[in-house]
């Protein structure tokens, strides 16, 4: 096992270089007299808030854009005329933080598509012969034959690293790479950096978690509204000072409840069989935030479409009455309210405006609707109202959803379940693809509601959020809850390995 | 807008068209304006024809907006008609306002039912709704066929069409039209209504929401609870209805009889009528009128010259329906046939 | 008797079979690289025209296959200027694509040879016997062949499922799309060239009725796969050939009736498709990719 050593770079020349980028769209500045360095053979991480520039930056290296001013040097080359093919074939590859992935085809698949043999006939045996080889000098190993649907995240990422590495590419830029890999898989993942770096590539990590880049990156950069805010090698000093940056502008107000069993009678009780071994169960009680930590496909989905559907093969149980076949719309009813897992499929109607989106799941108690007939200021003042307390500030009320940050997004969302009369929010990755500020709103509204008596249920695999969070957290592994820790009995490395499998 | 820019563009491909054929172009757009605009009689014949495109385009529209394809129209219409024709031949001694009633009742039964098959394919057995309204409306005509040939031909004439409905059947007993001895009658009040009404119901009603976020959004709908499956019948068989209202158009409002051929096309054209409007039930009055006007356009061309033919009207639709789907950017992201779906 | 007569029906099926597959393989090849193909009428009733136009005059029915196929590469052309550079809605550019067709045939044969909408009837002579079938299994086991074990099949399976990854790996999906198009009109069409040279003597207006739609449901009932178009192809030819063994044996059936049936079938085969495949799973995993 290698382990990292922060700060040592053994080539001091500098191997892509930004200087003085300027970008404007319209009236806003992407981009302000960003000026960049990044050494060769370095682990180099971006960090900044959404907006900060970061993607636009990235888009202007791959030609996507073209900068108002500035200049981009790229081992000691000043680049013109820049687009995405070109750059790849100079060694620039990128790994997106969504994968450009066909779920139905497999991974040789997509590696023949990335290399094309010569012949008109693919000859798949020799050519999944020459990938496993070339994969063995890297030491990934990678399931050729199987559907990329079938992998797990760190799996797939490990496709499209593959398929960069095939191609030759010197620079290598992941955008976000450990924003859904458990803690396992993230260590998995910077080992196989850190094997790049020594084998004389260069890596840009696009992140924002900052213990990551402590951990395990060279230098940082920090990018704010456009501008370079910071930028030097990773240590402790520069660390705090870091955090502090990025989490300006936002009031936190964490006032514990004292207690975290307002009632000793469970809220909502869950269980159900999935195999012999053992069953999935768990409780909770009113007045607090419960968190289910685990690497994805253990059980959460299951759990979460037990929660929202009706199903008869578990036992559901809601202040002691049994729930499980009673369909969604019901279950609303009795007060418990539901935040999509997906917002962007299951919660959102991208491209309908804020106020048909607000129609979705009214309660009839907003009279959005009277006999029938829409009252659109109904919904207005509603939406004034929610919009003032997380600080939703659209542009414009008759844009689409789809033109909303994704922040505001899931603000939008969480506000609406929780103006309902509910008890219980089942909250599946609340924070996933949300800027820090808007995270930390909807981080403070959970508080609000615990302090007031509800309770949530986060389903999430970010430790980070669950240890802020909850009362309790349960760890599930392989459809159980091999593991139910109490605040503050927790730390990472538990939660790892019981997630992970091991035994406490 | 663009779908004015689609008709306006393939009207004038027509026109190109037929001056290449040897006609003055001037002379055509002259047929066409006085097609709709020479004497009351020709008003009123493209007023008819408008109240059954409006018909059309409104069960297209509403399926559209729940993101289904009705291309069933045809066979919908097809049996509402046959509904309405036979209504009076079986029940012949039934008397105002009964037998209206009942003529109407049968047909939008027929015609609701002929939406209802599709609509509960697609949403339990996920059948794909553009087969289904086709095959239903090759069905439809065969069985249409049958009952007109076989069944109720009326002996006295050469034209294949059912016995006429007695008097207390028809429309005109509660109305006496608004132009008289013309086509045209108290439907086009109806379909007028009928555009205001759905204009409501679609954009102003809790219904309506529902629909249009099954369509923009299946997912969402059903997580957020919207009963998708429920509203997409719903919206079939309302389809199914509104395309059945041709018939109290056709036979109930004018002839009295059901006619073989009567309809051709008005189905296809619906589909026509409810893209150019984007759906929108106030913009089908202005598509409608339109390809009304197209309609008997080229209808009188076939009259009034020796080039053009029926068949060449058909041909001028279709350019103007391809112009206009040129044109237009359809706003319902209906869902494809993907592979393995 | 009875062994003739299923004989009989089993070669008929064969041969009333052919314009399916080929019109079939036509939209299959669409639908693989991601575009809705509802043009298939369209270019069967093209093709069967200019065939039978071409064929009378040249007295070859092969330069009417030609010709048949050099139509579809035309009307291929339009339906991808639609579709493909403009973006237009798929399903209603095909259906008014076979609007624009079926007004157009009758126009062609009223100017060309003065009738109501048939073409000059063929000798026998110039009539094809077996080459038409021979080609659509060629043409079948072609795709197959190109589709499973070539670049380009990859190309075309990735442009159906997610053009995105062509994009990336520096391929571009509009190109993948236009060269299915014409592949797939040229296929097509040929398959109307079957209509009316083959299987018939001459072009005449109801010589497709429906068929191309029959064609696409082929290609949903065998779950876009190359095998299952075959199965449904000679599925739907079959109860043509008992249809018209039927009529020509005398039984006393109306023939209202009769016609309608591969409508009702095609409709409970498309409406019942999810139950039938989930019921045989062996069957589910013979007609996968």
């Amino acid at each position: 096992m290698i382990s990292p050593q922060p700060g040592r770079t053994p080539d001091l020349t500098y191997e892509l270089e930004f200087k003085n980028i300027h970008k404007k769209f319209g009236d806003l500045w992407a981009c302000k007299n960003i000026s960049l360095k990044i050494k060769k053979n370095s682990i180099h991480a971006l960090i900044g808030e959404n907006g900060a520039g970061k993607s636009t930056l990235l888009k202007i290296l791959f030609g996507f854009y073209y900068p108002d001013q500035g200049e981009i040097v790229f081992q000691q080359q000043a680049l013109q005329s820049m687009n995405p093919d070109l750059a790849l074939k100079m060694g620039l590859g990128m790994v997106q933080q969504h994968f450009t992935l066909s779920p139905e085809m497999s991974v040789l698949d997509h590696l023949i598509l990335t290399r094309p043999p010569g012949s008109v006939f693919l000859s798949r045996p020799k050519i999944l012969n020459k990938f496993e080889m070339l994969a063995g000098q890297w030491e990934l190993k990678v399931p050729f034959l199987k559907k990329v649907g079938e992998l797990s995240v760190g799996e797939q990422q490990k496709v499209e690293l593959l398929g960069l590495l095939i191609q030759n590419v010197s620079v290598f830029i992941f955008d976000e790479p450990t924003a859904v890999l458990s803690p396992e898989d993230s260590e998995i993942f910077f080992q196989q950096i850190l094997k790049l770096k020594n084998a004389g590539k260069t890596i840009i990590l696009v992140t924002h978690k900052l213990k990551e880049v402590l951990k395990w990156c060279d230098e940082y950069s920090l990018l704010s509204q456009g501008q370079m805010v910071q930028s030097g090698p990773t240590n402790l000093e520069n660390f705090d000072s870091l955090s502090a940056k990025l989490l300006k502008n936002v009031k936190i107000d964490r006032a514990e409840s004292l207690c975290s069993d307002l009632d000793t009678r469970p809220l909502l009780t869950y269980k159900r069989e999935f195999s012999k071994s053992g069953d999935l169960k768990f409780q909770i009680f009113a007045g607090q935030i419960v968190g289910v930590c685990g690497v994805e496909g253990n059980g959460q989905e299951e759990i979460l479409t037990d929660l929202v559907e009706s199903n008869r093969n578990m036992a559901l149980t809601w202040k002691k009455i049994s729930i499980q076949s009673l369909n969604n719309d019901q279950r609303r009813d009795l007060g418990i309210g539901y935040l999509p897992s997906d917002r962007l499929k299951q919660g959102l109607i991208l491209s309908a405006d804020v106020i048909e989106n607000a129609l979705l799941a009214d309660d009839r108690s907003w009279n959005f609707f009277s006999f029938g007939f829409l009252r659109r200021k109904n919904v207005r003042e509603f939406l004034k109202k929610i919009f003032y307390e997380f600080q939703i500030v659209p542009a414009n009320w008759k844009l689409p959803l789809s033109s909303f940050s994704g922040g505001n997004q899931q603000k939008f969302l969480v506000a609406k379940e929780l103006q309902k009369k509910i008890q219980l929010l089942v909250a599946p990755h609340p924070t996933r693809g949300v800027d820090l500020q808007s995270a930390e709103k909807i981080h403070s509204s959970f508080y609000d509601f615990k302090n007031a008596g509800g309770s949530v249920l986060v389903i999430s695999s970010d430790l980070e959020e669950l240890m802020k969070l909850s009362n309790r957290i349960l760890v599930i592994f392989n459809r159980q809850i091999v593991g139910e820790l109490k605040n503050p009995d927790w730390d990472e490395k538990k939660l790892g390995r019981l997630m992970s499998g091991g035994v406490k | 807008m663009k779908g004015l820019l689609g008709f306006i563009f393939g009207l004038g491909l027509s026109l190109i068209l037929v001056s290449v054929l040897g006609e003055n172009p001037i002379h055509i757009l002259q047929i066409f304006y006085n097609s709709v605009f020479a004497t009351q009689y020709d008003l009123a014949t493209t007023l008819f024809t408008m109240t059954s495109l409006i018909f059309t385009g409104l069960s297209v529209a509403v399926a559209f907006h729940a993101g289904l394809f009705n291309i069933g129209a045809e066979g919908q219409l097809l049996m509402g008609s046959l509904g309405m024709a036979i209504s009076g031949l079986l029940l012949p001694n039934l008397i105002l306002p009964y037998s209206f009633l009942w003529a109407l009742v049968l047909g939008l039964c027929l015609g609701g039912f002929w939406g209802f098959i599709p609509g509960y394919l697609k949403s339990r057995w996920g059948g794909h709704e553009v087969i289904v309204t086709m095959m239903l409306n090759f069905i439809a005509a065969g069985i249409v066929n049958y009952f007109v040939i076989d069944v109720f031909q009326n002996r006295e004439v050469q034209t294949p069409e059912t016995i006429p409905l007695t008097k207390e059947f028809l429309l005109s007993s509660f109305t006496h039209g608004i132009f008289p001895r013309t086509p045209v009658n108290a439907s086009f009040l109806f379909a007028v209504l009928f555009c205001f009404l759905f204009y409501v119901l679609i954009y102003h009603t809790r219904w309506g929401f529902q629909l249009r976020s099954v369509g923009k959004n299946p997912e969402a709908s059903k997580f957020y609870g919207v009963p998708y499956q429920k509203i997409q019948i719903q919206a079939f068989v309302l389809a199914g209805f509104l395309a059945a209202f041709v018939g109290v158009n056709e036979v109930l409002g004018f002839s009295g009889r059901l006619r073989l051929g009567f309809s051709s096309d008005l189905g296809f054209l619906g589909v026509a009528v409810a893209m150019m409007a984007s759906g929108h039930p106030i913009g089908i009055l202005a598509s409608s009128f339109l390809f009304a006007f197209l309609l008997k356009g080229s209808l009188d061309l076939d009259l009034e010259t020796q080039t053009i033919t029926k068949d060449f009207a058909r041909v001028i639709q279709a350019l103007v329906l391809l112009s206009v789907i040129g044109f237009t950017q359809f706003p319902f992201k209906l869902p494809g046939f993907k592979s393995g779906k | 008797m009875e062994n003739s007569a299923f004989l009989l029906i089993l070669f008929s099926t064969l041969r009333l079979s052919t314009p399916l597959l080929l019109a079939g393989l036509g939209g299959l090849i669409c639908e693989k690289s991601g575009i809705v193909q509802l043009a298939l009428e369209a270019y069967l009733l093209a093709g069967a025209l200019v065939a039978a136009i071409v064929t009378y005059w040249t007295g070859h029915p092969f330069f009417g296959l030609f010709a048949a196929a050099f139509s579809g590469l035309l009307l291929a052309a339009v339906q991808g200027f639609f579709i493909i550079r403009l973006k237009s809605e798929p399903v209603m550019t095909g259906i008014a694509m076979n609007i624009l067709i079926l007004g157009l045939c009758p126009l062609i044969t009223k100017a060309l040879f003065d009738s109501t909408g048939s073409t000059p009837s063929l000798p026998a002579e110039q009539i094809l016997r077996h080459s038409p079938l021979i080609l659509a299994y060629f043409l079948l086991f072609v795709f197959y062949i190109i589709y499973r074990h070539t670049l380009w099949g990859l190309l075309i399976q990735f442009c159906g499922q997610k053009p995105e990854v062509l994009v990336v790996k520096g391929f571009s999906p509009a190109l993948v799309q236009w060269a299915s198009i014409f592949i797939s009109g040229l296929i097509a069409s040929l398959g109307g060239a079957t209509l009316s040279i083959s299987l018939s003597s001459g072009y005449s207006p109801m010589i497709s009725a429906g068929r191309g739609y029959i064609a696409l449901a082929c290609v949903i009932l065998g779950n876009w796969t190359p095998l299952g178009l075959l199965f449904s192809c000679l599925f739907f030819g079959s109860m043509e050939a008992i249809q018209i063994f039927i009529q020509s044996s005398g039984w006393q059936v109306s023939l209202n009736w009769i016609q309608l049936i591969p409508y009702a079938v095609t409709l409970f085969a498309v409406a019942l498709r999810r139950p039938i495949l989930s019921f045989l799973p062996r069957l589910q995993s013979l007609l996968t990719r």
